[in-house]
């Protein structure tokens, strides 16, 4: 593939697995915590906030790019255009994949094992570090590879909040839409490099849930 | 002591009590829906009541009117909920070391060696059959130092064995680890066997409390339909009858059994149905039944159809019997009568580990 990739497709490769990857170890966190919160609470804000972590999901990407850049520019006009609003655009769209991937694990693990370990002694990050974790694993493992695969595929928000530069803000999908507008009909490097990282991504992350089951059956053996 | 005087408006119905508990054993007994849960969930803590107190001894874990609500996790109270439910991604030593009270407590040793843990110790959690998961769960919660241990029906959904074999560790943990305890059951079989005080709650309220006597004369003076199965729980040393293959013996205080089947020796957990133990006033001549063991009536319980009588033979036993056959006996208390059982009617039901 080294080859085949000239250096501006080689830079758009760099340029998009940086962004997916941070846009993914920014939103992990708080899409634990708020997964959690939406499969244990009973607050009446819960249906709230679970229509506007869809939101995402179901608009236009264009509709959410035009919104973050309106917010950017209310903050920071410094921020728009270049790599980082690109990572903020693929982190709002990948939030709700994540999200619901990991709600759905969570809720099907039985609330009465938490409060056996509460009884226990345990405090709420070790009833979560020892017993949700562990037990949502898979769920977690497969919330991020969707949500990384969303990232890494985001187009138009990008493309509003972070344009199209060279080198720069430029990601696969850009390139790629770059190269064909400009009538270079040789597409095909890129997409096999993307389906490539894709079927990587897919392949590890089979490796880590199965790694957390053996680990499971070898601890419980 | 355990002190529990709280209300709690739940949406369908209101709990309200006020105990003062100072039994060893103290069982809770109840249909389903009656508030069993909720109240051993306001005393752990994991439910909190809308007014009232909980105390243990002179812990103070919730006072509304002092404002004071001790997390539940700095309880150590011991409970164990319904089915057990384990770490199925943990071993059994994980599950029994997960309390960060554990080495406070009881010694990790003396509760593998009296629920007979030592060879599940590695074994994953979830390749555990339904009696040996109820033991990981009593015994992790042993091992979190509790200064107060509940049993929310162990033995729901054990098949009559396992339920037997489970009753008989529950009772080597009471009588080997001095915890005052709260165990919740259907059965009130059980509660006579394990419990020295009963409370009953019915629709959030506590509708009666004294020993597990009382508590059975009330439900028959109810005129309660259909009455409860009743079953006698007893310890029996057994013994090989020289010459017979087909029966054993056992001890029954200074009384011997005779048992139908082959029980290795050693001693066992044993179970006859209340119904199938007839009683004489004098000593039957030329039966077939091979148990005739004498005893003395030390309560009896009846409405118009039905009559069940304690009758001490060395342990107490329950015996059912009809009104009519009580009118015409002419039963009354501290009786001299005779209880009849086939060697049949009498069950093994586990080998009973040794309280150490």
């Amino acid at each position: 593939m080294l080859a085949v990739l000239n250096s501006t497709e080689w830079m758009a490769v760099a340029i998009s697995l940086k962004v997916s990857l941070c846009a993914i170890a920014i939103i992990v966190v708080p899409s634990m915590l708020l997964a959690t919160w939406l499969a244990r609470s009973n607050s009446r804000l819960k249906a709230c906030v679970e229509t506007l972590i869809v939101v995402p999901l179901v608009l236009p990407p264009v509709i959410v790019g035009i919104g973050l850049l309106v917010a950017m520019g209310s903050v920071s006009s410094s921020l728009a255009f270049t790599w980082w609003a690109a990572v903020i655009a693929s982190g709002i769209v990948s939030v709700p994949l994540l999200v619901r991937t990991l709600r759905a694990g969570i809720e099907s693990i039985d609330p009465r094992l938490g409060q056996v370990a509460t009884t226990l002694g345990a405090s709420p990050f070790r009833v979560w570090m020892t017993i949700t974790l562990p037990q949502c694993w898979p769920a977690l493992v497969g919330g991020i590879t969707l949500a990384w695969a969303r990232a890494i595929g985001e187009f138009g928000a990008t493309l509003v909040v972070a344009g199209n530069i060279q080198g720069k803000t430029q990601t696969i999908p850009l390139a790629m839409y770059t190269q064909w507008q400009v009538g270079e009909r040789e597409v095909r490097s890129l997409a096999v490099a993307s389906v490539l990282i894709a079927l990587t991504a897919v392949f590890v992350s089979e490796w880590l849930i199965r790694k957390g089951r053996k680990n499971r059956s070898d601890a419980s053996r | 002591m355990l002190r529990v005087k709280l209300q709690k408006q739940l949406e369908s119905f209101a709990l309200r009590t006020d105990l003062a508990l100072g039994a060893r054993v103290t069982g809770l007994f109840g249909s389903s829906g009656s508030g069993k849960t909720t109240l051993l969930n306001c005393i752990a803590g994991l439910t909190n009541p809308d007014t009232g107190i909980v105390c243990v001894g002179d812990v103070e874990f919730f006072d509304s009117t002092k404002r004071i609500n001790v997390a539940c996790r700095n309880r150590q109270i011991g409970y164990v909920f319904q089915e057990g439910l384990l770490f199925d991604h943990m071993t059994v030593r994980q599950n029994l070391t997960f309390s960060k009270h554990e080495r406070s407590g009881p010694k990790i040793e003396q509760v593998v060696d009296v629920l007979e843990l030592s060879h599940l110790l590695d074994r994953s959690a979830r390749n555990l059959s339904g009696g040996e998961t109820r033991r990981v769960a009593i015994g992790r919660a042993l091992l979190s130092a509790p200064r107060l241990l509940l049993l929310d029906e162990p033995l729901t959904g054990l098949d009559r064995r396992m339920s037997g074999k489970t009753l008989s560790y529950i009772s080597s943990v009471l009588d080997a680890f001095d915890m005052q305890t709260i165990y919740v059951s259907h059965s009130i079989s059980d509660i006579v066997y394990l419990c020295d005080e009963v409370i009953m709650v019915d629709r959030g309220e506590v509708v009666g409390q004294g020993t597990p006597a009382e508590l059975l004369g009330a439900m028959v003076s109810a005129d309660r339909d259909p009455l409860p199965t009743l079953k006698n729980i007893f310890p029996l040393t057994i013994r090989k009858l020289p010459g017979s293959d087909s029966t054993v013996s056992g001890k029954l205080g200074d009384q011997t059994l005779v048992i139908a089947g082959n029980a290795p020796e050693g001693d066992v957990t044993a179970m006859v149905y209340a119904r199938d133990v007839i009683l004489a006033n004098q000593k039957p001549m030329g039966v077939s039944a091979r148990n005739v063991l004498s005893g003395r009536i030390e309560r009896i319980e009846s409405d118009d159809i039905r009559c069940v009588l304690t009758v001490d033979v060395g342990v107490p036993w329950m015996v059912e019997i009809t009104r009519s056959a009580q009118d015409e006996l002419q039963l009354k208390d501290s009786d001299e009568v005779y209880a009849i059982v086939k060697a049949s009617a009498i069950q093994i039901l586990e080998t009973t580990p040794r309280p150490r």
